[in-house]
């Protein structure tokens, strides 16, 4: 059983704020003015109400969760097992975005599926960075759910609900803070970045690499670095210009982004974005390209070279609601960090690359990671000494990028 | 590949910039006859839905059919405002605001499923008369959409000479300016405030068909990001004058393709790092157009308030004619 929330939509909070403001405009000036807004709102508001139905209020929604639980288990406590697990998503975006919280989607319909019958799970899709936020997850908290998942870090509007409810276990994606019941999870995304490198190394003549950021965060330094070390392990000259758009998702920024970039001469354009312009944006210009979260071949077909691999989130997912189930479920005291490889090539992209990479992968293997010292920043520090490699936990934690990236630092 | 920094941020801004300048020259024809609307990103997100659904679900293949249903779209949505704000003399301001999270909301409502969806009604870029292939300027100015063109050149010479030139225009301004007065004369006030809200309405849609027909290639939700209220200042930094308008809305536009050209090419400053020059960057397309609302007022009170920066006298004022 799948249980959709989701928070108001503006179109239902025009439809209240109509009702408002016909009353205020009444008493105020008469029933003229009123009349207008009431037409104005109240015809798009009937234009939504098709599929509305729905949606409801998140009180509304919440109270038929309470249901379910009292039915399938009592409160979750530490150490026990459980019949059924009752667990809620929390995503950044919507489900159907083509992209990151896609991914985390498909990955909750796979546990819920793995453990048929025992686990009933949930999600609330576009939940930002906002005072109501906390509000979501004391709600769902409320609501008797054993397991909260958020598929972005929250940071302080998810722990003071965590640390409120000790009795529900929460799991942070790229969070960095770790208590009882409060733990995180993440890819080793600095892998397929470096193995990407690689290809891009080869791909592009001249060694320039494009990559749209959203922030200067660590999933933008180890995507950054990742690339720049990859391609200079095939081309000494290589280097990577990064733009930061300061958001996962504005095609118009993007595109003026992937626009400055092909007009700086990048013959590789890699972004975070969530949405697929840059890449026909590249396609369009005869520029290799490739996309953070699943294969997007179809927006640049003839230029498109991979993409990483985010499966790892469904058999994760299962594996956490079957500890919650067995009573097993620890937060840890570092994030699990799942393994990410590169998805599938593009059509066009010659063999003799894909042979490349993957010998390259074999040597990253042996090498024990992408980090190999010396390593130096772009500002000509030396972070990383000869003879040290750094593990992914260490990548989940750079905060520097290395010498050959511009744009960042 | 432009090498000149500055014709590189130009031509990037010019396309990026062209929903704005359809929004603000849709919110000035609104404005000129007395009606604020402050729809716009509502609007924005109706024409570019419409055009979204018109070539995926519909199969329309003419980009320009697409963009006509945006267009269509938007302006039944303006249609409602319009009869809302002339007809039933609803607050301008309330009214606006409901059309601007209503539009938002439906069309995201409209685009669920629709993320990131590809088809193949796109337009094409043209170069008039060859120019496209005139060295680095050519290509900077001249390699565009013809849409571009049209929200460049041909909508606002069209609007100067309405407004400026004709007899109507005339009347069209006495309307925004003092519709009493208009009406005093024998010009039909309710009439044209009702035409030209829808017409404006119409033309800030025709920035969100362009958005997705060009720019972003796919529908997103919340498509506008702001734009549309971006458009309502540059339309009073432009002090109702169409040329100004795009003026105004490239000036935004330049600001944020400055900001990634800088990182691009990897510039910065000798006590700011790049990432930390990227912020500040980020932050001047708004600060600019705060500036820009800002001068005007600043002006006034030095004493030197000019004709020109004046907004109409009966804007935002409903018109009753038993109240003249």
């Amino acid at each position: 059983m799948t249980q959709q929330k989701r928070p108001m939509t503006d179109l239902e909070r025009l439809a209240s704020a109509s009702s408002q403001i016909s009353r205020r405009r009444m008493m105020k000036i008469g029933g003229m003015g009123a009349a207008g807004v009431v037409l104005g709102g109240g015809v798009l508001a009937a234009c939504g109400d098709d599929d509305d139905d729905t949606a409801g209020g998140a009180t509304d929604t919440t109270a038929a969760a309470t249901d379910t639980t009292a039915a399938a288990t009592s409160p979750a406590t530490s150490g026990s097992a459980l019949d059924a697990v009752q667990a809620h998503w929390v995503y950044i975006g919507p489900p159907d975005d083509n992209g990151w919280t896609q991914t985390h989607d498909d990955g909750r319909k796979a546990a819920e599926t793995g453990l048929a019958g025992k686990a009933v799970t949930g999600f609330t899709p576009n939940v930002g960075f906002g005072a109501e936020t906390t509000q979501v997850f004391r709600d769902l908290a409320a609501a008797g759910n054993n397991l909260i998942v958020a598929n972005t870090e929250y940071v302080d509007l998810m722990h003071v609900v965590a640390a409120e409810n000790t009795d529900v276990k929460f799991l942070e994606c790229n969070g960095h803070v770790f208590t009882e019941n409060l733990g995180a999870y993440y890819m080793a995304h600095e892998i397929p970045a470096y193995l990407l490198g690689v290809a891009a190394g080869l791909l592009a003549p001249s060694g320039k690499i494009g990559y749209i950021g959203a922030f200067p965060s660590s999933t933008g330094y180890n995507d950054a670095n990742g690339l720049l070390l990859g391609a200079r392990s095939v081309n000494p000259e290589a280097t990577v210009n990064v733009v930061l758009v300061s958001t996962f998702f504005d095609p118009v920024k993007a595109a003026q982004a992937a626009e400055a970039l092909l007009a700086d001469g990048v013959e590789f354009l890699f972004g975070v974005m969530d949405e697929p312009t840059f890449l026909q944006i590249a396609e369009e210009a005869g520029v290799w390209t490739g996309y953070w979260n699943l294969d997007f071949r179809s927006a640049a077909p003839t230029k498109y070279v991979n993409n990483f691999d985010l499966s790892a989130w469904g058999p994760y997912y299962t594996q956490q609601l079957q500890a919650v189930l067995d009573g097993t479920w620890t937060a840890g005291t570092e994030a699990t960090l799942l393994e990410c490889p590169l998805g599938a090539w593009g059509d066009e992209v010659p063999q003799d690359v894909q042979d490349a990479v993957a010998e390259a992968k074999t040597a990253l293997d042996a090498a024990g990671g992408v980090y190999v010292g010396p390593i130096f920043d772009n500002k000509g520090e030396e972070r990383i000494p000869a003879g040290e490699v750094w593990t992914s936990q260490q990548a989940y934690a750079v905060n520097f990028a290395v010498d050959g990236v511009t744009g960042l630092d | 590949m432009i090498d000149n920094a500055f014709l590189s941020i130009i031509s990037v801004a010019i396309p990026a910039s062209t929903v704005v300048v359809f929004s603000a020259t849709g919110a000035m024809v609104t404005e000129r006859v007395g009606v604020l609307n402050l729809g716009q990103e509502g609007l924005i997100g109706i024409g570019a839905v419409y055009a979204v659904i018109a070539a995926t679900e519909w199969g329309v293949a003419s980009p320009w059919l697409c963009l006509g249903i945006g267009v269509l779209a938007a302006a039944v949505l303006g249609a409602i405002f319009a009869v809302a704000v002339v007809i039933f003399r609803a607050n301008q301001v309330l009214a606006g605001l409901a059309i601007a999270l209503g539009g938002v909301g439906l069309a995201n409502q409209l685009g669920t499923n629709r993320n990131g969806s590809l088809y193949p009604s796109k337009f094409t870029e043209e170069s008039p008369f060859g120019l496209g292939g005139a060295g680095q300027i050519g290509e900077a100015f001249f390699r565009h959409y013809a849409i571009v063109y049209i929200a460049y050149l041909v909508v606002p010479a069209a609007l100067w000479f309405l407004y400026f030139r004709t007899r109507h225009g005339m009347n069209v301004r006495a309307v925004g300016e003092n519709p009493a007065a208009a009406d005093a004369v024998g010009v039909n006030v309710l009439g044209m405030r009702l035409w030209y809200t829808i017409l404006g309405a119409a033309i800030s849609g025709c920035g969100g068909a362009y958005l997705v027909l060009t720019v972003t290639r796919s529908w997103s939700p919340d498509i506008a990001r702001g734009r549309g209220w971006v458009a309502l200042a540059v339309v009073i930094f432009a002090a109702w004058r169409p040329f100004r308008v795009v003026l105004g809305a490239l000036l935004f536009g330049a600001m944020i393709s400055l900001d990634f050209t800088a990182q691009a090419r990897g510039w910065d400053l000798p006590f700011m790092g790049a990432s930390d020059l990227a912020f500040l960057l980020s932050m001047l397309p708004y600060l600019v157009t705060l500036i820009a609302i800002l001068t005007p007022a600043g002006l006034a009170r030095l004493g030197l308030r000019t004709r020109g920066t004046i907004a109409p006298g009966g804007l935002a004022i409903p018109y009753f004619r038993e109240e003249r």
